[in-house]
């Protein structure tokens, strides 16, 4: 019944609404622009089709986790309804529990009609859906599940539902990735690299990346070679400089994606997601109003 | 626990740090009774009736609600018990009729029990032309009222109040008291447990009080005990002309009279609380021709009140 409530009450707001205009823009978007560049999709393969609608979903995803999950717990502090809902005879735990399934519910919602949309697409241009879309589909739903709980962990020990909204957006999508990149290498263990499986399970968007990445290097490396033969000691600094970026491919953010482990990356998303959701658990049964 | 104490708290405590909120209070609520929970700010009202209503965990301690400890078991003990603490807010999406629903089922209502309860509660609390518009529209005053509407699904039959007149206007203070009262009249099994901190409230709503101070139980009894328990009053003597020395001596001569003092134009005049000693100053003060044309007493309750707290100071 909490569940049922926090899904009346979270479809009837409006960060419902700018979720919905958010992924149908972005949906327009990227199928209007190459018709406004002089392109078409017709005639483009499916594996093009879905790579270019996959592109950005991920990042889409944490924003719309960070405007509908972020408020779910402090939002009952901070607004005084916990006033009402607590002091029923109702376990904190219940309470939690539809919270979560009825967040998860509202952004998958959310994602489906994004999936659906781009299905047309592809039964439209390509004549085919590939079952990729589908594997895709189920890694967004978990990365939804696992930035979640992200949100919520951020939630439990807030007291403001904007700053919560601020640094669950700061949190999934700068500081998460930074940590990546610093890292660097394989991070599968990480949250936004398991979180990239929506399109890295597409092997062919893996293919054209890494063929743009091992392009970008082997025209680097050419140009290195060329300024060390120059024997201009400043020249040669500047391609030693140079030389260093491309053997780190720029500092990690350039690095060949390799294809995913599928079952190893879901796993890390639920692991993601149970960790970030037990530790908000523990904080929301505890907090006193 | 008695059965005549719905709700009884045994040796309760409460602390944050170093600051004691609640210090060992023992309290016995009596069954069908409107008890007013009185202190000073800070003296541990509000933090008894959070624990009491499960928002905030004691320290130790014991706090029953119809024989269930609320530390122990809340969700059996709050069953039978409605509650507004504070000014509590809504889903501003829901209309008074879903958010009744939606307490209807977090109780365990049926479905037919919540649709007539929820008519009936309606039209007690004077909102059912407003059933059905979103609770986000409404004033504080009107979200009062279904929050106290809220508190009477299921019949409960303790029911805990924190200020539920705080930061409401006059009218919105009116209403909510007028609400209470018809309940107060109507109800056959129903203990009303309230905090405020307006007295002339208490004084209208309440037939006991309980007041504590530094989170210690000072005094709980009938409300008119409490009021004449410290047994010396003071009348409040208007005269036309301002009071001379000579006046007031004589009026503090009377053998019957504490004291009296000079107040601004007025003589403030301290005697015992019966009828009797009233009857005879008004008869005294007209003989002596003095230029008194009113008398009247000063607030007893607040009196009482502000000498307890400064007794347990």
């Amino acid at each position: 019944m909490v569940a049922k409530n926090e899904l009346i009450k979270g479809m009837r707001g409006k960060k419902f609404l700018v979720s919905l205009a958010v992924i149908l823009l972005v949906f327009v978007l990227i199928t209007v622009i190459p018709y406004a560049t002089g392109g078409t999709w017709s005639g483009k393969a499916a594996s093009d089709i879905l790579s270019s609608y996959l592109s950005y979903i991920s990042m889409i995803s944490l924003l719309i986790v960070a405007l509908l999950s972020s408020v779910a717990i402090v939002s009952e502090f901070e607004e005084r309804t916990a006033l009402i809902l607590f002091t029923r005879p109702i376990k904190r735990t219940t309470i939690f529990l539809g919270k979560l399934m009825a967040c998860f519910a509202i952004t998958a919602l959310i994602m489906l009609v994004y999936y659906l949309l781009v299905t047309a697409m592809l039964a439209i241009f390509a004549g085919t859906i590939p079952w990729e879309l589908i594997i895709s589909l189920c890694f967004c739903l978990l990365y939804v599940f696992a930035a979640s709980g992200i949100a919520f962990f951020i939630s439990a020990f807030l007291k403001k539902s904007s700053v919560a909204t601020i640094i669950t957006l700061l949190g999934l999508l700068m500081v998460i990735p930074i940590v990546s990149t610093m890292i660097g290498g394989d991070t599968w263990y990480m949250l936004d690299t398991a979180g990239n499986t929506i399109i890295t399970c597409v092997p062919e968007y893996v293919d054209s990346y890494n063929a743009i990445i091992y392009e970008w290097v082997e025209y680097m490396q050419k140009a290195i070679d060329y300024m060390n033969l120059s024997g201009d000691a400043e020249i040669m600094q500047v391609a030693a400089i140079m030389q260093g970026m491309v053997d780190s491919y720029m500092f990690g953010m350039m690095e060949p994606i390799a294809t995913p482990d599928l079952l190893r990356e879901a796993g890390i998303l639920i692991a993601w997601g149970v960790s970030a959701y037990f530790i908000a658990w523990l904080k929301f049964i505890r907090r006193e109003f | 626990m008695s059965t005549d104490s719905p709700i009884e708290i045994v040796d309760l405590r409460k602390e944050y740090g170093s600051f004691t909120a609640v210090n060992g209070l023992n309290l016995s609520i009596k069954k069908n009774s409107f008890t007013g929970l009185l202190g000073p700010n800070g003296a541990g009202k509000s933090t008894t009736l959070k624990i009491l209503t499960h928002l905030i965990k004691a320290t130790s301690g014991e706090a029953y609600l119809n024989g269930v400890d609320v530390t122990k078991d809340p969700k059996a003990a709050l069953t039978n018990v409605g509650t507004v603490i504070e000014t509590p807010e809504f889903y501003p999406y829901l209309t008074p009729r879903e958010t009744m629903r939606y307490v209807g089922e977090l109780i365990g209502m049926n479905k037919e029990s919540i649709k007539t309860e929820t008519e009936e509660i309606l039209e007690k609390v004077k909102m059912t032309d407003w059933g059905d518009k979103r609770l986000g529209t409404f004033s504080k005053g009107m979200r009062q009222r279904i929050a106290l509407g809220q508190a009477l699904m299921n019949d409960p039959n303790i029911i805990i109040l924190d200020e539920p007149t705080s930061g409401l206007d006059p009218r919105g203070m009116a209403e909510i008291r007028e609400v209470l009262k018809n309940l107060r009249n109507d109800s056959n099994d129903l203990t009303i447990v309230m905090s405020s901190h307006i007295l002339t409230e208490v004084q209208d709503l309440c037939d006991r009080i309980a007041m504590i101070n530094h989170g210690t139980l000072l005094m709980d009894d009938d409300i008119s005990a409490f009021v004449t328990s410290h047994g010396v009053k003071s009348v409040i003597a208007k005269t036309t002309e301002i009071p001379t020395a000579e006046l007031i001596d004589r009026i503090g001569q009377l053998d019957y009279v504490r004291s009296a003092e000079r107040l601004g134009n007025d003589v403030q005049i301290f005697i015992g609380d019966s009828n009797e000693e009233r009857n005879r100053l008004f008869n005294d003060l007209a003989q002596m021709n003095a230029g008194i044309y009113s008398l009247a007493e000063t607030d007893k309750l607040e009196e009482t009140y502000l000498d307890l707290i400064k007794e347990s100071a």
